[in-house]
């Protein structure tokens, strides 16, 4: 009561504590009150987007009204998440949002993570161990990792040795205009079993088992992998798995084997940036990718491997990998391609032949994904090249239905979608036909890094069919006889053929 | 429908108060309050809306028998059916699922539950009408004549969802005579707007740092990424449940109705026993109550009825077995302090109390946290680093950074700062305009950052053009 009097007798005549207080409630309910119905009638009156191209998605619709919808449930949950996923001016509401996190706390040496970053066991991912069967009771069992191929009818030829491998351990620095400071790239060790591990004592798989599981959403598997912002660079950490890598060959086999001795077969893993820019101090958070893309070609029997590990490590400080996407940039594709040629015995065109194009202001998908606003206030340059010789391309639906022709670069795609760039779709079959008259006739199987590797093809082969992974509706099998392809090529990359790709070309193969 | 989606906060909620506050009298505005809250229920789960309604009227009838018959058998007989018919319908709905779970894991059988789902709110709506029918036995209260005040009292949109547990009697008087001043329009409107700031600001960053610091596989997490991760979980709950009382206490307050407060700064207390008269204060005073106190224990019988206290805090909680021992795990240390008597507890120097009541709630909420067995004995394995994992993560330091003013942020709001400044505010007519004044502007600017944030919590982007 004392600090009451003593209040009231400090603040001016005519106006009590109470009077002040009531005044203050006034002030507050109209101000929260306003801006309530302020916000509350924008929501309402304004128009509402149908689709998010920063999310690269459509949003969602809003519900029809019935009364068994209303009955179950599903009228409400679709209307709440109209009302939220609708809100106008979404891409910049989201975008603001997703600055938010960055000022709750700070970045040591660079460092931001994003996502659960598990600690990835070693012990739950190693090769298999194979034991030879006894001949006889008493002789002795002789267990060793498989580190040799197995004897293989068409002996594997390598021209990049994968032992003896330059070991890097400069700084990185991208070539482009701001200059980003990289951690020191050296080659995460290759977890190898313990040699006290019990045997297993199932061979290595080489017949790939049936499909008959659910196929997964490889791309919202993929959505949730953990990513770490070094600098300026965003890394997915990597998932995969020597047992997916090893059904990865085992399918690839099973095509050499379905289309015979006349057709060439080529496995080309691609590693992802985390396989060459993951410095050795978080190499717990990933698995082994460079072991696992070595793993797949001792496994390999009649088909042959293009080892796009080796192709680019020479070239770690160029820019072959996007800093702000999950993709390789075009001039890594360019090298891995470099090394398919030439293996194939196929011509390839110099870069120098190209006609490069830039694009400024590129922020990809880790962008999306993160919302890391370093990453955003670095956009780096997308480049391609277009190539100079003459090809026409024509384009069909998932089953070869209604084609039509088009062009390879889809040059009007806006900027965060720059790698869309290429072939446009991941869901279309293209085909091009090139002024290359060598009779060979490639098929490939790809995802989305292998889009950026097709335009350096249009030298090297007659024809080029390019079907993704994930979407072509037929057999792959038979329309590769269908087509009298002389080539066969899986370019995916080392996320979905050593990991959650590998039911999608067995399907492919099988269905 | 939460109250933390845009279409409650600029939808829902502007049109019950505007019919609210144009409806003249008592029994219009409960009747908009009675119509409300069973939209909102419907919204969350239409399934359910019959049962809830069921449930109330056949509480509603069990009361006015139990006036009627007053004190005796027949009294007894119509509170016990109304106990176990609320009882039995949580056990039914929420345990069924566990008990065969724990069946065919003892006997290796391969029974299937039935999927029955679980209504909204139901541990919580239980509780509140157990309360209601022992008051009106033990004639605390009158019963109450009107079933459509007393639907409106079961089913109040604030609290049906995650509480708080609002006696009957608490909010009695206000079912039939209330006002909303314009002072409890502007603190319930400030209030929600903390409760969503402590909810959608901190405790859904902290929720992320928590993932985070755990990883995918808690086995593999270093020693300190297990104590630290289980110590921002501990904020995480603190921020996600007081967050969700504040609004609930701001939205009733908003239409003249007192609600129980449900926290007291609980990282202050000095013992496990503060700890739980300062956390989830309706929950615990309802065991208190109703359950502790119980004549058939007797005081023969008082660690009998303290066992069955915390194990049933525990399962309330929720139907896994780490939500029972994290029950008895604080029952243990409350039978420790009580054994130790409360002499001996105030020798011990403060620091100590707090860094020994810091410690056991660290390591109960880890506890809380892992519904899976094996992920429950590898977080305890991990705290004393008995998984094989190293002491120390790079990956932990990174997360800690990356989220300092956070942690600064929850640890300050943790404990009575704003309280404090508004004390002192107080003192001085310039002290009141000042802190009244920057109340509203950070109001104003929480509720828009809020709302920004649960745009972008929406956020879904794709790989590639998915039009």
């Amino acid at each position: 009561m004392a600090n009451k009097k003593e209040l009231n007798n400090k603040i001016p005549e005519g106006l009590s504590k109470e009077r002040l207080e009531r005044r203050l409630d006034l002030v507050r309910v109209i101000c929260l009150g306003t801006v309530m119905a302020v916000v509350g009638i924008g929501l309402l009156v304004l128009e509402r987007p149908t689709e998010s191209l920063a999310e690269k998605r459509k949003l969602a619709e809003k519900p029809a009204f019935s009364l068994s919808a209303v009955l179950d449930g599903s009228y409400m949950r679709q209307m709440t998440k109209y009302y939220t996923d609708t809100v106008p001016y979404r891409d910049l509401l989201v975008d603001l949002g997703a600055s938010v996190p960055e000022y709750l706390g700070v970045r040591v040496d660079g460092v931001k993570i994003h996502g659960d970053i598990p600690v990835v066991p070693p012990v739950d991912d190693k090769p298999p161990v194979i034991t030879e069967p006894p001949v006889t009771t008493d002789a002795p069992v002789t267990t060793e990792p498989v580190t040799e191929p197995p004897v293989t009818t068409e002996p594997v030829t390598t021209d990049t040795p994968v032992t003896g491998e330059p070991v890097i351990t400069d700084p990185v620095t991208d070539p482009v205009t701001e200059p980003v400071t990289e951690p020191p790239v050296t080659e995460p060790p290759v977890t190898e079993p313990p040699v006290t591990e019990p045997p297993v004592t199932e061979p290595p798989v080489t017949t790939a088992p049936p499909v008959t599981e659910e196929l997964p959403d490889v791309n919202d598997i993929l959505r949730e992998n953990g990513i770490i912002v070094l600098n300026k660079r965003a890394i997915m950490l990597y998932y995969g798995s020597y047992d997916a890598t090893a059904r990865y060959a085992a399918s690839v086999n099973e095509y050499k084997k379905a289309l015979g001795d006349k057709v060439n077969v080529w496995s080309m893993i691609t590693p992802t940036a985390v396989a060459f820019y993951l410095p050795d101090k978080y190499s717990a958070y990933t698995n082994d990718q460079k072991g696992h893309i070595e793993y797949a070609a001792t496994l390999l029997q009649g088909a042959t491997e293009i080892n796009a590990y080796a192709a680019l490590l020479p070239h770690v400080k160029e820019n072959i990998y996007t800093r702000t996407d999950h993709h390789w940039s075009t001039l890594g594709a360019y090298y891995a391609t470099e090394a398919f040629a030439k293996k194939a015995g196929v011509p390839f065109a110099p870069l120098s032949t190209y006609k490069k194009i830039e694009r400024e202001g590129y922020v990809g998908t880790m962008y999306a994904f993160t919302g890391d606003q370093v990453l955003k206030n670095n956009p780096e340059t997308f480049v391609y090249y277009k190539p100079q010789n003459d090809y026409s391309v024509e384009y069909f639906d998932r089953n070869m239905q209604n084609g039509f022709a088009s062009s390879l670069f889809f040059d009007w795609v806006d900027t965060p979608n720059s790698y869309l760039v290429f072939i446009g779709s991941d869901d279309r079959v293209t085909h091009i036909t090139t002024d290359c008259k060598n009779g060979r006739r490639l098929f490939v199987i790809k995802d989305s890094y292998g889009n950026a590797l097709v335009p350096f093809l249009t030298g090297s082969f007659e024809e080029i069919w390019v079907v993704d992974f994930r979407y072509f509706e037929l057999n792959a099998v038979q329309f590769m006889k269908d087509h009298e392809i002389t080539d066969f090529m899986v370019s995916m990359c080392a996320f979905f053929s050593c990991g959650t790709g590998v039911g999608y070309l067995e399907s492919m193969r099988t269905k | 429908m939460n109250f933390s989606d845009l279409l409650f906060l600029y939808a829902f909620l502007p049109l019950c108060l505007g019919a609210y506050f144009i409806s003249k009298n008592i029994r219009w505005r409960n009747g908009v309050l009675l119509v409300f809250s069973l939209i909102f229920y419907a919204w969350g789960d239409i399934r359910f809306l019959p049962l809830l309604v069921c449930v109330a009227l056949v509480n509603y009838c069990a009361a006015l028998l139990l006036r009627r018959f007053g004190e005796g058998k027949r009294s007894t007989a119509v509170l016990a059916v109304g106990i176990v018919f609320d009882l039995g319908l949580l056990g039914v709905f929420k345990y069924t699922g566990f008990l065969f779970e724990n069946i065919n894991g003892l006997f290796g059988t391969s029974l299937e539950a039935p999927e029955l789902g679980l209504p909204l709110g139901i541990s919580f709506y239980t509780f509140r009408l157990i309360s209601y029918l022992l008051d009106v036995h033990w004639e605390k209260t009158e019963p109450e004549r009107n079933f459509g005040r007393f639907l409106m009292y079961v089913s109040l949109f604030p609290s049906t969802v995650a509480g708080p547990i609002v006696r009957y009697a608490d909010v009695r008087e206000s079912l039939t005579e209330r006002t909303a001043t314009l002072h409890d329009v502007g603190e319930g409107a400030s209030r929600i707007i903390c409760g969503l700031a402590k909810k959608v600001i901190i405790a859904d960053s902290l929720a992320k740092l928590t993932a985070s610091l755990f990883g995918t596989d808690v086995a593999a997490a270093s020693v300190a990424a297990c104590w630290i991760g289980a110590a921002v979980y501990a904020l995480q709950m603190y921020f996600d449940f007081s967050g969700y009382s504040d609004m609930a206490v701001g939205l009733a307050r908003m239409f003249g109705i007192p609600y129980p407060e449900n926290f007291n700064y609980p990282f202050l207390c000095k013992t496990i026993a503060e700890f739980w008269q300062r956390w989830h204060m309706t929950l615990g005073s309802f065991f208190r109550d109703y359950l502790l106190y119980v004549p058939i224990f007797g005081s023969q019988r008082k660690y009998l009825a303290l066992f069955l206290v915390w194990f049933s805090t525990g399962i309330w909680h929720g139907a896994a077995w780490n939500y029972v021992i994290w029950g008895l795990f604080f029952g243990a240390f409350i039978l420790l302090e009580t054994l130790l008597g409360k002499k001996r507890m105030k020798k011990i120097p403060v620091p100590v109390k707090h860094i020994y009541t810091k410690l056991v709630l660290i390591i109960g909420f880890g506890i809380f946290r892992f519904e899976k067995t094996d992920e429950l004995f590898a977080f305890l394995r991990g705290l004393v680093g008995a998984n094989g994992a190293p002491f120390w993560e790079e990956t932990v330091l990174h997360s800690l950074a990356n989220n300092c003013f956070l942690l600064a942020a929850a640890l300050l709001f943790s404990f009575p700062v704003i309280r404090f400044i508004k004390e002192k505010a107080e003192n001085s007519p310039i002290g009141v305009i000042a802190y009244g004044g920057a109340r509203l502007v950070f109001s104003v600017l929480i509720l828009l950052i809020v709302s920004i944030m649960l745009v972008n919590s929406t956020a879904n982007p794709f790989l590639y053009a998915n039009f």
